[in-house]
């Protein structure tokens, strides 16, 4: 595997993951109810 | 979760799978860059979600600056989605320059660089980190009247963020969409951005809409709190001044 290739798994897993901390949080924040 | 909420995430769920596929397995390698080019398909979703989001998070702070004091209940909807998609706003923009950062790794051998698109997107996520940390921190009843004159102040860096590419030419390549004549993409290739774009949108709405719920609820909540101390103050007051 290149560094191109790497990179291009690298960015696809971020973007993913990214959006799954966010889901996460706004599942915490929903089951909480607190704001901020 | 309500039913059409389900309906919605399946669908997008599937429309970001075929996004994956088609991405990755249908639409040619660039002849220039290689493979490392299909990271374009989930950098160009980030940077139109951003635009959404915060497009939406300036309209919310127009409308609540316009009605908070005509019609309260109009004013927390606004406010509400302005939280909302300020964050998926910060969220997809985060992406895009960690995106953007890992691409120009691979093609310009730098992870970062001061240059004008660069610089002018990392200080509109940082406006936008501001605002969310402003109404986290602050207190009292002008703090969401702050925060949407904030978001109207912080917008005015999204036009400069496109039009960075377009007046300085700098690192980052110039515009692939809208660009000069001859600029764009290979149709061949234009399925893989069709797909991921409308799927990344689909999934921000879906995670901005429960965040909405959610935050809609807990003003609802503080604002019938707020009003329960005032009815049961006066009660305090009386039995205070017949002692």
């Amino acid at each position: 595997m290149d560094m191109g290739q790497r990179h291009l798994v690298l960015a696809y897993a971020a973007t993913i993951l990214i959006h799954l901390i966010y889901l996460g949080y706004v599942a915490v924040k929903a089951r909480t109810g607190k704001r901020g | 979760m309500k039913l059409w909420r389900w309906l919605w995430l399946l669908v997008t769920l599937g429309v970001l799978a075929e996004g994956f596929r088609v991405a990755l397995f249908v639409v040619p390698a660039d002849a220039a860059q290689g493979n490392v080019q299909r990271i374009f398909y989930y950098h160009i979703p980030s940077w139109a979600g951003m635009g959404l989001f915060f497009a939406i998070n300036l309209g919310c702070s127009l409308v609540y600056l316009a009605v908070r004091n005509r019609n309260q209940a109009l004013a927390m909807k606004a406010d509400s989605l302005a939280v909302a998609s300020a964050e998926m706003g910060v969220v997809f923009c985060f992406i895009g320059l960690v995106t953007g950062s890992l691409w120009g790794r691979a093609v310009w051998g730098i992870w970062w660089t001061w240059d004008a698109r660069l610089t002018s997107t990392l200080v509109l996520w940082l406006i936008y980190v501001a605002y969310l940390l402003l109404r986290r921190f602050a207190a009292g009843p002008q703090m969401r009247t702050l925060a949407a004159v904030m978001a109207i102040f912080g917008y005015l860096d999204v036009p400069l963020v496109y039009m960075s590419t377009r007046w300085w030419r700098t690192q980052h390549p110039a515009p692939v969409f809208g660009g000069a004549p001859g600029s764009g993409l290979d149709p061949s290739m234009m399925p893989a951005v069709w797909w991921n774009l409308a799927g990344w949108l689909m999934w921000g709405i879906f995670v901005a809409s429960l965040r909405y719920v959610s935050e809609y609820r807990a003003q609802k909540a503080e604002e019938d709190e707020a009003l329960k101390a005032l009815e049961f103050a006066p009660g305090q007051a009386q039995m205070a001044g017949g002692r």
